[in-house]
């Protein structure tokens, strides 16, 4: 996909310096733009290479990765940490889908503009139909 | 109110009529072949019409091109039979999803069943794009809200902008996996998977039957057989190779080694199968919340008439009656 990070106005490219500066050796972090480490235990669930953000694929097995048999399954690890924080609820909520045109831009920035909520769930930008799960279309 | 009893709801296909009629469902799969030629899937369709409530089309099934689904399901329905379309989520964007199932619509596929898909580095075609644009929870929410006559941006489904709103009806389904881990975790996304709009689920073939009774054990613990149709994967093997196969290069397969064992000692083993088959399918029918079976057979589909009769599954013995697919209703309000 066109990583949106070259587009960006310098300011903006700003706060992703530092975002991902934080997020990167810590998380993993892909850029998605749109995060959800909140729900999913700190783990970020764009390591998974089918990037699910709602829970594991059913290739995974005794906490290993169907693709990489010698890595863990990222689903796994959620798992296991949200029992630890008691985060188990928050597992049981469906994320929207990614919106791809957030794609390498700052997560930071895009909730200070409103374009997703505190749990990373995108927004429609002004001027655009609900999206997908909002059902306030219907 | 229970999913079964939703009486005010008029099927949509065969597979949907024989369930919420309360009968014991049975479906089984083709998988579509490589080369551009019908001929040996007309053959297992003429199989495997009037015993199977619905027959599955996969979509390129372990990562590996095959014929489009939506192509051989086009074709049975012009046969007369009950396609199920398989969706994988690998393969296509929201963009094609939909646009298929619109087609698939169009076409008289009424059964829907939506899969994440096993990953592009295990199939034929390593080095390609994988695409992942949905995962299958919400391949079922967009699928779901076609159904209300959205897409899933929440652009309306009509013609024009004075022609009434389309409501395609489908009969959703998606899969679930009870050999995978964490278990509780797999119930949590079956549920959301519910929630999204699946009225069915097929799961994994079935060897390990104590994993299969605790998922199920889960699954009825938090009501799901309320909302949703529970159909067990079972699949009959002719020899131990398959079994041995599976249980270490199929992502999400568990086989005890008393299942291989039991296969490597027999004499016939094509006998043998059909016996562990048979027997698995008595034990998964006395499982509570268990509504039918889904037989995967890879390319043993000749079997399935005997090990439905030995099974005592065959449609009169559970009850079904007039195994054609169901009238299609009147396309909505075309313009």
């Amino acid at each position: 996909m066109f990583m949106n990070k070259k587009a960006m106005p310098w300011y903006v490219r700003m706060v992703d310096r530092v975002e991902h500066l934080a997020k990167g050796p810590l998380f993993d972090c892909s850029d998605c733009g749109q995060c959800i480490l909140r729900s999913t235990a700190l783990t970020c669930p764009m390591r998974c290479p089918k990037q699910m953000r709602n829970g594991p694929c059913g290739g995974s097995m005794d906490g290993k990765c169907e693709v990489f048999p010698d890595r863990p399954c990222i689903w796994n690890l959620i798992w296991e940490r949200s029992q630890r924080l008691g985060w188990r609820r928050k597992l049981e909520w469906t994320k929207p889908a990614v919106d791809w045109r957030l794609w390498g831009t700052p997560s930071w920035w895009n909730l200070l503009t409103g374009r997703i909520d505190i749990n990373g769930n995108v927004r429609p930008p002004k001027g655009e139909q609900a999206a997908a799960g909002d059902g306030s279309a219907a | 109110m229970t999913i079964a009893t939703d009486s005010a709801r008029k099927p949509v296909s065969t597979l949907e009529r024989v369930l919420r009629a309360g009968k014991f469902a049975v479906t089984a799969e083709i998988v579509p072949p490589r080369v551009p030629n019908l001929g040996t899937v007309t053959k297992k369709v003429e199989m495997l019409r009037g015993i199977s409530d619905a027959i599955n089309i996969t979509d390129n099934a372990s990562a590996c091109v095959k014929m489009s689904s939506l192509a051989v399901c086009a074709h049975i329905v012009h046969m007369g039979a009950e396609p199920v379309l398989q969706v994988t989520c690998r393969d296509r964007n929201r963009l094609a999803m939909q646009a298929d199932l619109i087609g698939a619509y169009a076409l008289g596929v009424r059964n829907v069943f939506v899969v994440t898909g096993d990953y592009v580095t295990m199939g034929d075609h390593p080095a390609t794009k994988p695409v992942y644009d949905m995962d299958s929870v919400l391949a079922v929410q967009m699928f779901e809200k076609i159904r209300t006559g959205y897409l899933e941006s929440g652009v309306e489904l009509r013609a024009t902008s004075k022609t009434p709103l389309v409501q395609p009806d489908f009969f959703l389904g998606a899969s679930a996996n009870p050999f995978a881990d964490p278990m509780p975790f797999h119930v949590i996304k079956t549920r959301k998977k519910g929630s999204a709009g699946a009225k069915f689920i097929q799961t994994q073939c079935t060897f390990d039957l104590p994993r299969t009774r605790e998922f199920m054990k889960l699954a009825v613990d938090a009501d799901l057989h309320e909302d949703m149709f529970f159909l067990i994967g079972i699949m009959p093997v002719k020899s131990h190779r398959p079994l041995e196969f599976m249980a270490t290069s199929v992502p999400g397969m568990r086989v005890p080694r008393e299942a291989i064992a039991r296969m490597k000692g027999a004499a016939n083993g094509e006998e043998e199968g059909v016996q562990m088959a048979v027997e698995v399918i008595e034990q998964v029918r006395a499982i509570e919340g268990v509504s039918g079976i889904h037989i995967m057979t890879v390319s043993w589909e000749a079997i399935i008439p005997e090990l439905l009769k030995r099974a005592h599954l065959m449609p009169d013995e559970r009850g079904v009656t007039d195994l054609a697919p169901a009238p299609a209703p009147k396309a909505p309000a075309a313009a």
